[in-house]
């Protein structure tokens, strides 16, 4: 007995390694990336790689789960590159005066795109003014006049002569309303048919013929009127023209030098000016709407000449780094908006958008994955965008060739922008097995560390990182023994007392509470205790089901045992993850045993409430106990195991080393210490192997055992790889320290059989071994008794 | 004893191709100062009818230059539209004055008659 207790002292995990303390904060000065940064020098490497290759398909996707600090850590490295790089282009939409309907894109030098807009604006106020005076002008007037008397004169001319002709044969032209009579005449008269027929036939057929011949060139001349009165009005029109082009050349002259270095707005002015020209007329006409309940805030020709700025930056700017919240398909790309006029939907170039990957166009865009992915479209728009290296802002009905209406379809405008995508790891993982375009538009992976290795240079780049927060936050200082605590808060986060957790979000959280409580005792700076109450007061705040577990063990509701022996029964220990808030809580394990075929029954496989991580490990055991102890007996056992007033679903294998006891202690007859909870998983050699959530099993055991009374024999078996894990509360480690609570570190089977029945190894091993032969003995005669009994019956 | 006392009605006869406007001025100088009654007489022409007669007359249309038949009845529609204009046009600048107007369509042989007959009437032609 003094051997085993000698031994178990061995397995006892000193107090200094249940909680590694944060001491002190190593002096040195960190440099200001590594704060920036801490620890996470290869998600770093990478994003400076991923951002500084200017190279197709070198796009980001950056991993890490939320509150990582991903977007914080990619902006600031963007902006840091963005900062040497000019400022992008703009771009702006202009009427396409050959096709309305595909609006054209001029790109113009950074901030020139907002003054050529206005230049454009000025420009039409002029026009309105200079080409309706153009035709005022007396010169314009005269000319008018004359052409129109050419015309008239012509015309004239063309009756004088049909009227002379006439006349000269006694023919009347006689003007109806709507045209002419051509008759005989007599004596200034018109003759009647009674006189006709009295005329001699010669007579009277060379008036027919007269008539006829003067009906057909009287019919000639009209018919020639149309391309007459045509010729007129291109007269007219070309004299419009020149009176226009005079006025008009003379103001975009003007606007033309100033941007003759900018080869699409040059090319834009010249077809302007054409157009003006085009239609000279309508500048003459007055500014009224057509009906008086139509809208016309300017006449609908001067809209044409105005300038969309789609894009604009101002020089010696930064290249943009966006991050859009929100990528929807028309946020991502653009849109085409209408306006509803008398019922009807109406756009044109002016109501084009850009979207994010315009105003991110030659710097970074930074989105998130999921959101993305969640927008109808978006997705495929942004990949289609990125792999034709231009944006076409179309709407996803006219993509998918569902619009039947007429609308807009904008020139493309190139695109060249870096895409920094963040998301998490599986959907990393799932893009590139499922997106087989994936691989080549996103090339750089950027995968950030959800912890850092706790070293006195990483812990003093915490703390620097530490007090930057506060500031950032404006947050009352904290002192050194807080920001100490709160590095072992940060280590507890991480699972592990050799690492610390990057999650900035739950870093924010603890020092904004623990700030909060700081201020509720009117304390100039953050001290060791607020830290503590914060972190006290939040599991207290997410605490409700935890105490419910822990009053129904207390009140015998659900029956674990703290104190006794008992065979085939142990105290598991399971842990409940609810997001913000982890615990655990022991779990009664059983397990019963009997002469059968080899086979360990997993109840809870059995009704599906068990994972397949659980059966994998009940598997495990399975094989471990007929390989360690009965390697050559036929394992003639039936076994079954359960978790008792387990009503939902288990999973894990942090319970195999129970289950185990469990079954050793069924088969062997010795009975397990009751006041002792285990955990761990075993493998097929008997070796322990280190669990997840080990802190919180500890602690949910050292409650119940210490709401029912602490006596100094309680305590919890762990596998010895989780001692490095450990970062237990405080007062955990204060029992423990006073020696009324104990925690043993196992590596392997045997010595959890020994601490758990207090039992030597060897001993439990026999008993298992004998019992397990006498199985195999009693199975063996039982089917030989079975062979006679069925030969006897023959 | 004047003009003025003994003119008891005042006869304006226009035909289509009359200056209606100079006649219509002469007949205000000669209305002036006196109580005379005012009828206007409008003298149909009777060259469309004349015209219509014809089998070989057609319109030729302003518009188009296309012909077709010219017939009696499209000659009564080509009358009756002048005369409906030249009322319009007297009745316009009747309105500019206090005279009321009365209105007839006669034909030739009619206004010759009329103009015969009254013995007290001044007929402005």
């Amino acid at each position: 007995m003094a051997e085993i207790i000698a031994r178990n002292e061995q397995l006892v995990v000193p107090t200094a390694r249940l909680r590694t303390t944060c001491d002190a904060i190593a002096t040195r000065r960190a440099e200001v990336a590594d704060v920036a940064h801490v620890g996470q020098r290869r998600a770093v490497e990478s994003a400076r790689f991923g951002i500084g290759v200017e190279r197709e398909g070198f796009n980001l996707f950056v991993m890490g789960p939320p509150g990582s600090h991903r977007h914080a850590l990619v902006t600031e490295l963007a902006e840091a590159r963005a900062a040497r790089k000019p400022s992008p282009e703009d771009w702006c939409y202009a009427n396409n005066f050959a096709n309305p309907e595909r609006p054209r894109a001029l790109r113009l030098p950074a901030g020139r795109g907002a003054a050529f807009r206005e230049d454009m604006h000025a420009l039409i106020d002029e026009i309105r003014i200079a080409i309706p005076a153009a035709f005022e002008e007396e010169d314009y007037r005269n000319q008018l006049k004359a052409l129109e008397s050419e015309l008239h004169e012509e015309i004239e001319q063309q009756w004088e002569d049909i009227r002379r002709k006439a006349a000269k044969d006694d023919i009347a032209v006689l003007q109806t309303p709507s045209g002419y009579v051509l008759a005989p005449l007599r004596d200034g008269k018109v003759i009647d048919d009674k006189d006709f027929k009295e005329l001699p036939d010669d007579e009277r057929k060379s008036i027919e013929a007269t008539i006829d011949k003067l009906g057909e060139e009287l019919q000639a001349r009209i018919e020639s009127l149309p391309k007459l009165r045509k010729q007129q009005h291109e007269r007219v029109r070309a004299l419009d023209r020149e009176v226009t082009a005079h006025a008009v050349t003379v103001l975009i002259q003007e606007l033309a030098a100033k941007y003759a270095d900018v080869p699409d707005v040059a090319h834009y002015l010249e077809e302007a000016r054409e157009d003006i020209i085009e239609h000279a007329q309508e500048f003459r006409q007055t500014d009224e709407p057509a009906l008086p309940f139509l809208r016309n805030d300017i006449p609908s020709l001067l809209m044409s000449y105005e300038i969309n700025l789609v894009v604009g930056n101002e020089p010696d700017r930064p290249a943009p780094v966006i991050y859009e919240t929100n990528p929807s398909y028309p946020n991502l790309v653009g849109k085409v908006e209408h306006r509803a006029e008398m019922g009807a939907l109406l756009t044109d170039f002016r109501m084009v958008r850009g979207g994010a990957l315009l105003h991110a166009n030659g710097g970074y865009l930074v989105l998130d994955a999921h959101r993305v992915l969640g927008r109808p479209f978006a997705w495929e728009a942004l990949k289609q965008a990125l792999f034709t290296k231009e944006v076409r802002i179309e709407s996803p009905a006219d993509t998918l060739g569902f619009a039947t209406t007429t609308t807009l379809k904008p020139e493309p405008i190139p695109l060249d922008v870096k895409i920094i995508l963040i998301g998490e790891r599986w959907l990393y993982y799932l893009l590139s097995l499922y997106d087989k375009e994936f691989g080549s538009l996103f090339k750089v992976a950027v995968d950030l560390d959800d912890d850092v290795e706790r070293t006195g240079d990483s812990v003093a780049a915490y703390a620097k990182m530490i007090g930057n927060r506060v500031r950032s936050h404006e947050l009352l200082p904290f002192d050194e023994a807080a920001v100490r605590r709160v590095i072992e808060q940060r280590a507890r986060q991480a699972d592990d007392s050799e690492r610390l957790s990057m999650n900035m979000q739950s870093l924010d959280d603890l020092l904004v509470e623990a700030e909060y409580w700081a201020r509720q005792h009117d304390a100039n700076s953050v001290g060791v205790d607020d830290v503590v109450e914060a972190i006290r007061r939040k599991k207290e705040r997410l605490g409700r089901i935890e105490k419910r577990i822990v009053d129904a063990i207390e009140r015998d509701t659900l029956l674990i045992d703290t104190s006794g022996e008992c065979v085939g029964q142990i105290n598991g220990l399971s842990v409940i993850d609810l997001g913000d808030h982890r615990f655990g809580h022991p779990v009664r394990i059983t397990a019963t045993t009997r002469i059968g075929t080899g086979d360990v029954v997993d109840i809870e496989r059995e009704v599906e409430l068990g994972g397949a991580i659980h059966s994998k490990g009940v598997m495990i055991l399975s094989s471990a106990l007929s390989s360690r102890y009965a390697p050559d007996t036929p394992l003639s056992l039936h076994g079954s195991i359960v978790f008792e007033q387990s009503y939902g679903g288990v999973d894990g294998d942090s319970a195999s080393v129970a289950e185990l006891c469990a079954l050793l202690s069924s088969i062997s007859k010795l009975p397990i210490r009751q006041n002792v909870a285990c955990t761990g998983s075993i493998n097929q050699l008997g070796r322990v192997q280190a669990v997840g959530g080990v802190n919180e099993k500890i602690e949910g055991f050292y409650e119940i055992c210490k709401a029912r009374g602490l006596d100094g024999t309680h305590g919890v078996v762990i596998p010895k790889d989780n001692v490095k894990h450990l970062m237990l509360r405080e007062d955990v480690v204060d029992a423990v320290d006073k020696g009324r609570f104990a925690v043993w570190a196992v590596e392997t089977i045997d010595e959890a059989v020994e601490t758990l029945t207090g039992t030597r190894a060897d001993v439990v091993s026999g008993k298992v071994e004998e019992q397990l032969v006498e199985y195999a003995r009693q199975r063996k005669r039982f089917a030989e008794g079975t062979s006679n009994g069925a030969s006897n019956n023959e | 004893m004047s003009d003025a006392d003994t003119i008891r009605r005042i006869l304006l006869a226009v035909t289509e191709t009359s200056p209606v406007e100079t006649l219509w001025q002469s007949l205000l100088d000669a209305v002036e100062n006196s109580r005379a009654e005012v009828v206007t007489v409008f003298v149909r022409d009777e060259h469309w009818r004349r015209a219509a007669s014809l089998p070989f007359t057609r319109e030729i249309s302003r518009l188009s230059g296309l012909q077709a038949e010219f017939t009696h009845r499209r000659a009564r529609q080509v009358s009756l539209a002048t005369a409906v204009r030249v009322q319009q046009r007297l009745e316009h600048l009747a309105s500019k004055t206090r005279l009321k107007l009365e209105f007839e369509v006669v034909s030739e042989q009619e206004g010759a008659e009329l103009a015969r007959r009254e013995r007290h009437i001044l007929l402005v032609r």
